[in-house]
């Protein structure tokens, strides 16, 4: 039932471009302008640089094992057990990514937008939305993204174009004034938020139609994403400049509501807010759809479509409960991020080792297949 | 209320529709699995629509990487 379930390079490019957009125009401008200040350009820069060489590991590290997702990765190398386990870690870190995107739509609306709304009412409904189209399966979820793409980039150029003329070049000086170390620590942000988190494609890679995604096909997105992200960090510095974009929760809405041509064209913020739910839909989808998958896999059930009704429940419980308020979720930034890193050590890089070891002791050919 | 039906309704739905059609299959794993998601699930909404406090999960991260976030938090 689920081998139908196939995209093309062309959706999974798509796929890959919302997911590295996703929800990182609100925070990410933040954290990083947190440890580089008005230097946050300099780090996102870095940050896209170290980011494209972690995703490069993470593809490389999928083409190893052809056809396998993570879960039968870590069976393969570990074991039934160990790799059980290591791959129940990378289900609740799937899910917790999941949530927490559910809880962040849910926290900007109820904060910024629909302020009377309860919170509990808009966590349901995108719950819903997004555990349907988990249901409907990934050929409809890619297709869905080729029909709002060039939507979405429409809408970012349009974005970006209106908020050239709200820039202060002033406010990115003195240049470099910060030590290396903090350029470094705002880039590892940038590294652990969109990068560090496509360890949920090792789901996905073996849904391709084609034999596979070359590694040109695959750094076409990320460039397009680091792009993404560098122009929205360093957009951030230039028109609210660093203190704001620190201490703004929603720096990137703060920037948009700028936008003032000839006091006529005003409250543009509507389309980073369309621009917004979409990257961020399409990421959470994605990210629950590879948790179903898996799920699925590591108890070696027959359809995950029949899990997707339970599954809502509890992802609706769990992110309201993930975090007590706005302001404890945001303070998990630097700790989330650190999670993110370390998945990609224990569950990619360790397994590797184990796999490289292994195959030196039965001094076999070190590849899996 | 009428959120707590809603639930109900959701969990009824679920157990009639769903879960008792894998166990007369003889889907016995995945009636079980299915079985756990929604419990947990039931629970978790229900706390939600009554604003019981439990307490984060994510509280956890800030304990397990408390060394190394010395060194990396703004």
């Amino acid at each position: 039932m689920q081998a139908e379930q196939r995209v093309s390079v062309r959706q999974m490019k798509v796929l890959l471009i919302f997911f590295i957009v996703g929800d990182l125009m609100w925070y990410l401008p933040s954290y990083t302008a947190g440890v580089a200040d008005q230097d946050a350009w300099m780090a996102a820069l870095l940050g896209v640089g170290l980011g494209i060489g972690v995703s490069s590991f993470i593809y490389w590290f999928g083409s190893r094992f052809p056809g396998m997702t993570i879960i039968d990765i870590h069976r393969h190398v570990l074991g039934k057990f160990a790799g059980g386990i290591l791959s129940l870690l990378f289900l609740i870190h799937l899910m917790s990514n999941g949530s927490a995107q559910i809880r962040v739509i849910g926290d900007f609306m109820t904060t910024q937008m629909m302020t009377e709304t309860p919170l509990r009412v808009v966590l349901f409904l995108f719950a819903a939305v997004v555990l349907i189209s988990v249901r409907m399966g990934l050929t409809v979820i890619a297709r869905t993204g080729q029909v709002f793409f060039m939507m979405f980039m429409l809408l970012f150029t349009i974005l970006i174009l209106l908020l050239i003329p709200e820039s202060e070049p002033s406010k990115i000086l003195p240049i470099a004034s910060h030590s290396a170390a903090d350029i470094i620590r705002g880039g590892l942000f940038v590294v652990a938020f969109p990068y560090c988190q496509m360890t949920v494609f090792l789901m996905l890679f073996p849904l391709l139609e084609e034999e596979r995604l070359s590694l040109k096909q695959y750094m076409i997105p990320l460039i397009i994403g680091g792009a993404v992200i560098i122009i929205v960090v360093t957009l951030s510095i230039l028109v609210l400049g660093a203190y704001m974009t620190q201490h703004q929760l929603y720096s990137t809405y703060t920037m948009a509501k700028k936008i003032s041509i000839g006091n006529f064209l005003q409250r543009l913020e509507a389309i980073l807010v369309i621009n917004y739910l979409l990257s961020t839909y399409f990421k959470c989808v994605i990210t629950l759809y590879a948790f179903c998958r898996g799920l699925t896999q590591l108890f070696g059930l027959r359809d995950y479509r029949v899990l997707t009704l339970p599954i809502f429940l509890f992802i609706f419980g769990y992110s309201y409960v993930i975090s007590t308020n706005v302001v404890f979720f945001n303070s998990l930034g630097p700790a989330w991020a650190l999670w993110e890193m370390s998945n990609v050590i224990f569950l990619l890089g360790f397994v590797y080792v184990v796999h490289l070891l292994k195959g030196l002791i039965k001094g076999k050919p070190l590849h899996s297949s | 209320m009428s959120a707590t039906l809603l639930i109900a309704f959701l969990t009824v739905t679920a157990f009639v529709w769903e879960l008792m059609p894998l166990f007369k299959k003889g889907f016995i794993k995945d009636a079980m699995l299915y079985l756990v998601l929604l419990m947990v699930g039931v629970y978790l909404s229900v706390c939600t629509i009554l604003l019981f406090d439990l307490p984060s999960p994510m509280a956890l991260l800030n304990i397990i990487f408390k060394p190394l976030l010395k060194g990396f938090a703004p």
